[in-house]
């Protein structure tokens, strides 16, 4: 009897597991389409790119997209612009969110609801109307035209100091307080004991802003005007035309810059995901 | 919470009556900064060491012609050791936000592109610099640019801008198609009868393939119609749609499509019609100069089976084609306009001029250089473009007082473009909205 | 005595809560605050191109409340948090949950599910729009395999509108899994385990064990989406040309704002339509912070 159940046991995790894969794998290829469009887009000359009735595989197979790219844009500075820019940016929110997360989640003081509001108030306004306030900012500054001007502005996110927020809230009292007993005050906490506990929360909060940066399209076109101080995705725009674009040195470019965005997540996954399980918060 | 969602409310609001005593003079300071800030470090620079060269900025949106301008830096600065060109390419979809961003933080470039459409702004924002005086005294005739371009860069009788090249609108069709269809192809005596007749019976070979495009289209389009019928848009604040001629060369399309001898709007707006002809779908489109560089492209089914001819001709007997071209304009806070004016200068010349239509990338606004261009393309009748410009241009339409009428005008006509109301009742709705 | 070292406790906590925030907070003002308090400041004038600038007092807000066209895009704005908002949340939920399984080919899923949050908008919106095209796209030759009609997807009224949703939840699935992957992460495996002994079936390990866990990253997830949802206004850009028929139908109160701050130089108008639109989101998100303490689990 205790066998048969077993048996129905694993038929009915046999199912399920056929559920799960069947659903992955069909939203796996409605999402890698787009990615696969882009990839085989770069192949296509720029007519063929936009025939119609359009076609998924290129007519013919054009490879010197790739090798040509560097003679349209300057690809390598832009490409290191690019990299520059978000390191610096990913660095200055993972560490200004998780100090003001910490704040807003784990201590109590005055006007903290208040300043919290405050600070999610800054989502409220749609970001086209920061544009020219900004801009002025950073020509007082004196910062037209550097790379300074294009991650100054992102250093300071709100969503990010509210994701921090979240997962700082989410551990648990006990640990504070044995904490506190041991003779721990807040740096000490929040170094010690808090920061490696919401490392997924950090890595996330890294991904998602890693993602932003490189993809930042309108802000450094408007703060910068020369092509050597421009990033890539923004410099791959010069591409777009104004009747009819480039699309494949656009996607040529594309598929370059993210490839080691892929390649960065396929590493990090593995390691955010097995650093908390040795932890076990909950 | 509560509370403080309310408090931060009445923060603000206070802050905001704070900075209203502040900010209003805080900004025309700016103003007035911003013709002497970027200025004066520079002109302390050139004052002290004058070999140093003068910096231009010069700012235009990233197109096939961005070659062009990296060989006229390197001639010109060759001629003008004085002075350093800066080239700064923006995307076309970026460049008017930019342009208008940087312009009233004050720090705009020297030299920038400007088209028909934000003209007016910026020559009534009184951000352009007028170039009456520098045409007068150099060796710049504006008799040789189409008067139309000429008209359409001067505002209340101020030159702000000098053409760098010019568009007009052509009709390009589909010679298999034609011969299939056991018809002539368009020729210059060509009425807009004919060219129904044409339609007819090239949708009457069937298999998904339509005579013309007739879908919504604004340079490539109606305007064209409007004008040659004698109709007209905008004149200052007023706009043409209640007279019967404009309403006219709008109805003519949408009896093409109502006949069925278009794809549909909807088919149109998701499939561009450029398009749709190189898939050589289309016996006839409307077209600019410029798009020769994709209809003659390798991958084009009809490169070597399409060829242009002059627009047909309208009942009065009359024919007309929009132009349009980009300018150069002088920023009215420039810290050099002398130089910036020697840059405009140089690319209004034979040289550049010249050069441009050597190249093939645009028909240059110097008329004496137009038919350079058109040898790139020596298997199209191309100069039919220079004759439209020379004898029947029409200045592309704008308005200063309602930036918002090319909106509610194509809200409005496509819907007549789409046969969901008559083209009496879509101009009603404009002038509606417009009177 | 006692009470002394109450109030030192108090006085640190107050000094670390200040210091830890101000790094941000100077940023946020210099920034942001700015630009916020100028937004409210100018939408009580006329300003146009330029700056050029008249004092309106209330006639902003007199024209906006007259103006049908904004109530318009306001209306399809909050089509489209009740149609996106749902439908985001909770496949990235499910999502996040299935890539969170001990099973084959896991790390190779969680790199493709993330993948499209890394694609160019340019690509996803020419793929798209191949999809739902009306002459040549792959849904109507599916939605012909079952003998239903043919559709301009993206230019009729109702449908051009449900179909930038779609994308729209297809965009944002990706990058909210990864927050409420991460969040799950901080679920202890034990109590899987004990669930497991149990015997409950994965649905029921979902809803009595992951679900009330990862309340805190799903407040943020449902918070911040509603946000960048009523301020919806890139998808629709690429997914609905700026000439297209259906413009009117699917304009957001974001895009509406737009043009008129960029392309018709009413700043000083745009301004007062961002002033409504941030009073709306406040409200919401007031309500929304209220409403968590019923059900987001913190300890």
């Amino acid at each position: 009897m205790s066998h048969t159940m077993i048996q129905n046991r694993k038929k009915k995790i046999g199912v399920w597991k056929i559920v799960v894969y069947t659903i992955l794998i069909a939203g796996g290829i409605l999402t890698l389409a787009p990615f696969l469009w882009m990839l085989l887009t770069s192949f296509k000359t720029q007519v063929d790119a936009v025939a119609i009735p359009p076609t998924i595989l290129p007519k013919r197979w054009v490879v010197d997209t790739y090798t040509t790219l560097k003679d349209k844009i300057p690809f390598a500075k832009m490409y290191w612009n690019t990299v520059l820019t978000s390191f610096i940016t990913v660095a200055g929110q993972l560490l200004l969110c998780s100090l003001a997360g910490y704040a807003f989640g784990r201590i109590k003081f005055p006007g903290r609801n208040f300043l919290f509001v405050l600070c999610l108030s800054v989502l409220m306004v749609p970001t086209s109307f920061y544009i020219l306030p900004q801009y002025i900012i950073i020509k007082n500054l004196n910062l037209l035209n550097t790379i300074h001007a294009i991650y100054l502005p992102c250093l300071f996110s709100a969503f990010g100091t509210f994701l921090m927020r979240q997962f700082f809230m989410s551990l648990p009292k006990e640990l504070e307080e044995a904490a506190r007993i041991d003779g721990c005050g807040h740096g000490g906490i929040f170094l010690r004991i808090m920061l490696p506990l919401v490392k997924p929360g950090l890595v996330s909060l890294g991904i998602l802003t890693l993602r932003f940066s490189w993809n930042n399209l309108m802000w450094p076109l408007i703060v910068n005007t020369s092509t050597t101080k421009m990033t890539l995705t923004a410099g791959l725009s010069y591409l777009q035309g104004q009747y009819l674009a480039d699309y494949p040195s656009i996607m040529a470019g594309a598929v370059l810059s993210i490839i080691p965005l892929i390649v960065l997540f396929a590493v990090f996954q593995k390691q955010f995901i097995e650093g908390i399980a040795l932890t076990g918060i909950k | 919470m509560k509370k403080s969602i309310v408090f931060i409310l009445a923060a603000m609001m206070v802050c905001s009556c704070l900075f209203a005593g502040c900010a209003v003079p805080g900004n025309t300071s700016t103003d007035t900064a911003t013709q002497s800030e970027p200025a004066a470090p520079e002109a302390t620079a050139t004052a002290q060491t004058p070999a140093e060269p003068v910096e231009i900025h010069y700012a235009y949106w990233a197109s096939p012609m961005d070659a062009f301008y990296a060989e006229c830096k390197t001639a010109f600065e060759a001629s003008h050791p004085n002075i350093k060109i800066i080239l700064e390419p923006t995307a076309w979809t970026e460049y008017w936000t930019k342009l208008e961003t940087a312009t009233t933080g004050g720090s705009v470039a020297d030299v920038f592109h400007m088209n028909g459409v934000n003209i007016l702004k910026y020559a009534d924002g009184g951000v352009l610099l007028p170039l009456n005086d520098y045409i007068g005294n150099s060796s710049v005739d504006l008799n040789n640019y189409p008067k139309a371009m000429n008209d359409m860069y001067n505002y209340k009788g101020t030159q702000f801008g000098i053409a760098m090249d010019y568009d007009t609108i052509g009709l390009w069709y589909n010679k298999t198609l034609f011969d299939q269809a056991g018809i002539a192809y368009p020729t210059s005596d060509w009425t807009w009868d004919d060219l129904t007749e044409a339609a007819a019976a090239i949708t009457a070979l069937g298999n998904d393939i339509y005579g013309i495009a007739a879908g919504f289209e604004e340079q490539a389009g109606f305007y064209n119609t409007v004008f040659a019928n004698g109709g007209w848009l905008v004149n200052g604040d007023t706009f043409g749609f209640d007279d019967p001629n404009t309403r006219a060369g709008i109805q003519c399309w949408v009896d093409l499509m109502k006949a069925g001898y278009s794809p549909s709007e909807a088919s149109l707006e998701e499939n561009a019609s450029y398009l749709q002809f190189m898939a050589g779908k289309l016996g006839m489109i409307f077209s600019g100069d410029w798009m020769a560089a994709y209809y003659s492209s390798a991958d084009s089914t009809v490169a070597a089976v399409c060829d242009v001819a002059e627009l047909p001709l309208m009942s009065n007997g009359a024919r007309a084609s929009v132009i349009h071209g980009k300018a150069n304009c002088i920023s009215a806070s420039s810290a050099h306009p002398d130089e910036a004016w020697a840059w405009v200068e140089y690319l209004a010349g034979a040289e550049a001029n010249k050069r441009l239509g050597e190249m093939g990338i645009a028909i240059p606004s110097y008329m004496e250089y137009s038919s350079l261009f058109f040898a790139s393309y020596p298997q199209y009748n191309m100069s039919i473009y220079s004759k439209a410009a020379e004898e029947y241009s029409y200045t592309y339409p704008a308005s200063l007082a309602r930036p918002d009428w090319m909106d509610i005008v194509r809200t409005e006509l496509q819907k007549a473009f789409s046969l969901q109301v008559t083209v009496d009742q879509a101009c009603d709705a404009i002038m509606d909205q417009l009177g | 005595m006692r009470k002394k070292g109450h109030n030192t406790q108090k006085r640190k906590d107050m000094a670390w809560g200040y210091g830890m925030i101000l790094p941000l907070f100077l940023g946020l003002a210099v920034f942001y605050f700015y630009p916020v308090v100028k937004v409210i400041y100018d939408s009580f004038f006329n300003v146009g191109a330029f700056d050029k600038r008249t004092f309106a007092g209330l006639e902003n807000y007199k024209n906006m409340i007259a103006d049908a066209a904004m109530w318009k895009s306001l209306g399809n704005t909050f089509l489209y948090v009740a149609l996106i908002v749902p439908f985001t949340v909770i496949l990235a939920l499910i999502l996040a949950e299935l890539l969170n399984q001990k099973m084959k080919g896991r790390d190779v899923f969680r790199v493709i599910y993330f993948i499209p949050t890394v694609t160019m908008t340019v690509a996803i919106a020419m793929m798209w729009r191949w999809i739902f095209n009306g002459d040549f796209g792959i849904l109507n030759h599916i939605v012909g395999w079952f003998g239903g009609s043919s559709h301009y997807w993206l230019s009729e009224k109702p449908i051009a509108l449900i179909c930038v949703g779609v994308v729209s939840v297809w965009m944002g699935v990706g990058l909210n899994m990864i927050i409420l992957l991460a969040g799950i992460q901080g679920i202890s495996a034990s109590y899987y385990e004990a669930a497991k002994i149990d015997g409950a079936s994965p649905v029921r390990r979902f809803f009595s064990i992951t679900v009330p866990l990862i309340t805190p990253s799903l407040f943020f997830v449902l918070t911040t989406t509603l946000i960048s949802t009523l301020q919806i206004f890139d998808v629709i850009y690429m997914m609905i040309a700026p000439k297209s028929t259906a413009l009117v139908d699917t304009q957001s109160v974001v895009m509406y704002f737009f043009r008129n701050a960029f392309e018709y130089s009413k700043k000083g108008y745009a301004s007062a339509i961002a002033v409504l639109l941030f009073v709306i989101i406040m409200a919401i998100t007031a309500l929304q912070m209220k409403l968590q303490r019923k059900w987001v689990n913190y300890d």
